[in-house]
């Protein structure tokens, strides 16, 4: 029978492989936003194209994975399943990088005053980031808990938009230039994609978890 | 014994159509590669085409009492090219409405016909899509509840379902062989050219040899347009068809493995509601149906005819 299942168990550990190079990539970006945030109170400054690079590879791992599903590993329906969630899944990554990239080549900088309330928007999202990781070990080992966890995840987006919008109105409020207002606001929104994102794909896998109940 | 080669020409045409009963969704949705489907599929209906194929010989016996070893040979070439015919169109038919379309068409013309093992056979046939349905309605609720308490991930998930395809497929298989070899050599059986321990053998291995050789079309059209099935619901039918299949093997009647399969189909879709079938391919297997005894009665007509004038009948 082990020869029948040869393409399933290379998936289902390059998922893992995938997902760990996902955490890496979040990590790398994680300390970049703190550094942009609290300078150097958050360490020494971190290398900001590594989170790009990271990326990459687990875009390369996330083809591999698709390239094994053309072929024939898995039910048609668990191959369509997988390919969506690990394409939602990828989409928070990419959220990451961009929010990084928006900062660091237009060079925004933080005005003091709201700083904390970045680095509560920051820390949301990165929560709602490791609840969808949980959720995705949850899917591959006890899936009857993978609907509680997307609840949570649920949750902490919600917290993300709140604080957005109360960032959003504070920042229009002030007495800044119209264009930092701007930039400011392009941060604030792409942080939040991440929330967004992860909400998603935690979504996605709830679908999962359900549907392979008869 | 050269008549013997019609009863092989049938078992060909019969494992060439017949295979996509058991691993048609399996293949056509690429969760079984068809080679490792067709080996495993010829190996276990010869198995029991061997094993458990004697039942149905013995009923063959009694509706194939009269007549010369060519008659039989009319009989098992007119159904052959019937089912041929359909095989080339790719429908699943049955090949035991084939051979009884032709042994009514010789019954009537002799004079000889026996209603009684006609009446079993026909009964069989309509029992044959009622039990499949009602056996897909049980196994759907047993197993689901089954499949529930697992609380499998969706790898282990696929995983069960995938060996619950492959075994459903190699038992329906060897149901098959148990159930459908007296078509194809049933017949030879009752002119006394063979004892019932090689008809099941050299039928067994002719069906095998239609499966291997020219049974990826039908597969497809079975698996592609029939059923729009989750796999856990394909799992089901496939059960499903294999345990009428035997029954019926025990019962001694040959029957339709198409009508069986339909017939759990149609069971999923009283659980499910009546999306899982594709009304359009449903419409050209039920022609299939009507027209296979039809056209094999007539074949066996012309077939009939011509020895008559050549004097061999």
């Amino acid at each position: 029978m082990a020869l029948f299942f040869k393409a399933q168990d290379k998936i289902e550990k390059t998922i893992q492989e995938y997902f760990v190079r996902v955490d890496s990539c979040m990590e790398q970006f994680h300390r970049g936003m703190q550094y942009e945030f609290k300078g150097q109170l958050s360490g020494d400054e971190p290398d900001k194209g590594e989170t790009h690079q990271l990326e990459s590879r687990a875009d390369d791992l996330r083809r591999d994975i698709e390239m094994t599903l053309y072929g024939r590993a898995l039910l048609p329906e668990s191959r369509g399943d997988l390919l969506g969630m690990l394409e939602a899944m990828d989409s928070v990554p990419n959220a990451a990088e961009t929010a990084l990239n928006i900062i660091v080549t237009e060079r925004i900088e933080i005005p003091s005053e709201y700083r904390d309330a970045f680095v509560e928007l920051l820390e949301v999202n990165m929560d709602a980031y490791h609840l969808l990781r949980r959720t995705a070990e949850t899917l591959f080992e006890n899936p009857r808990q993978t609907p509680y966890l997307v609840k949570e995840v649920d949750v902490k987006e919600s917290t993300s938009d709140r604080i957005e919008r109360r960032l959003i109105v504070d920042v229009f409020s002030s007495d800044m230039d119209k264009a930092d207002k701007i930039l400011l606001k392009d941060v604030v929104v792409a942080l939040g994609n991440i929330s967004d994102r992860a909400e998603n794909a935690a979504d996605r896998m709830a679908i999962i978890a359900i549907k392979r109940r008869v | 014994m050269w008549q013997l080669v019609s009863g092989v020409f049938l078992g060909w045409s019969l494992g060439s159509n017949d295979a996509s009963n058991v691993f048609g969704t399996a293949v056509a949705s690429r969760m079984v590669r068809f080679w490792t489907a067709a080996v495993l599929c010829a190996v276990f209906v010869f198995l029991g085409a061997v094993f458990q194929g004697g039942e149905g010989m013995a009923t063959y016996h009694h509706m194939a009492a009269s007549g010369s070893m060519n008659v039989a040979f009319v009989v098992a070439l007119s159904a052959a090219l019937t089912v041929t015919l359909m095989t080339y169109w790719g429908l699943p038919v049955s090949t035991s409405q084939a051979v009884v379309g032709s042994m009514v068409l010789v019954g009537l013309v002799k004079g000889s016909l026996e209603m009684g093992p006609l009446y079993k056979v026909l009964a069989c046939w309509v029992a044959t899509p009622v039990g499949s349905m009602l056996i897909a309605i049980i196994l759907y609720f047993l197993l689901g509840k089954i499949m529930n308490l697992w609380d499998s991930n969706m790898f282990v998930y696929d995983r069960n379902l995938r060996i619950g395809l492959i075994v459903a497929g190699s038992y329906g298989a060897y149901a098959l062989g148990a159930n459908n070899v007296a078509n194809v050599t049933g017949v030879f059986v009752g002119k006394g050219m063979l004892t019932p321990f090689w008809a099941c053998v050299i039928g067994g291995l002719s069906i095998g040899l239609g499966v291997l050789t020219y049974s990826h079309n039908v597969m497809m059209t079975v698996g592609r347009g029939l059923v729009k099935l989750d796999a856990f619901s394909a799992f089901i039918v496939v059960l499903s068809e294999a345990i009428t299949v035997h029954m019926f093997a025990y019962v001694g009647v040959p029957v339709s493995t198409s009508q069986a399969v339909v017939g759990a189909v149609l069971g999923i879709g009283v659980i499910k509601g009546v999306k899982t079938v594709n009304f359009k391919t449903l419409a050209r297997i039920v022609f299939g149906w009507i027209g296979t005894p039809a056209i094999s009665f007539g074949g066996a007509w012309v077939l009939y005819r011509l020895f008559e004038l050549a004097g061999l009948v």
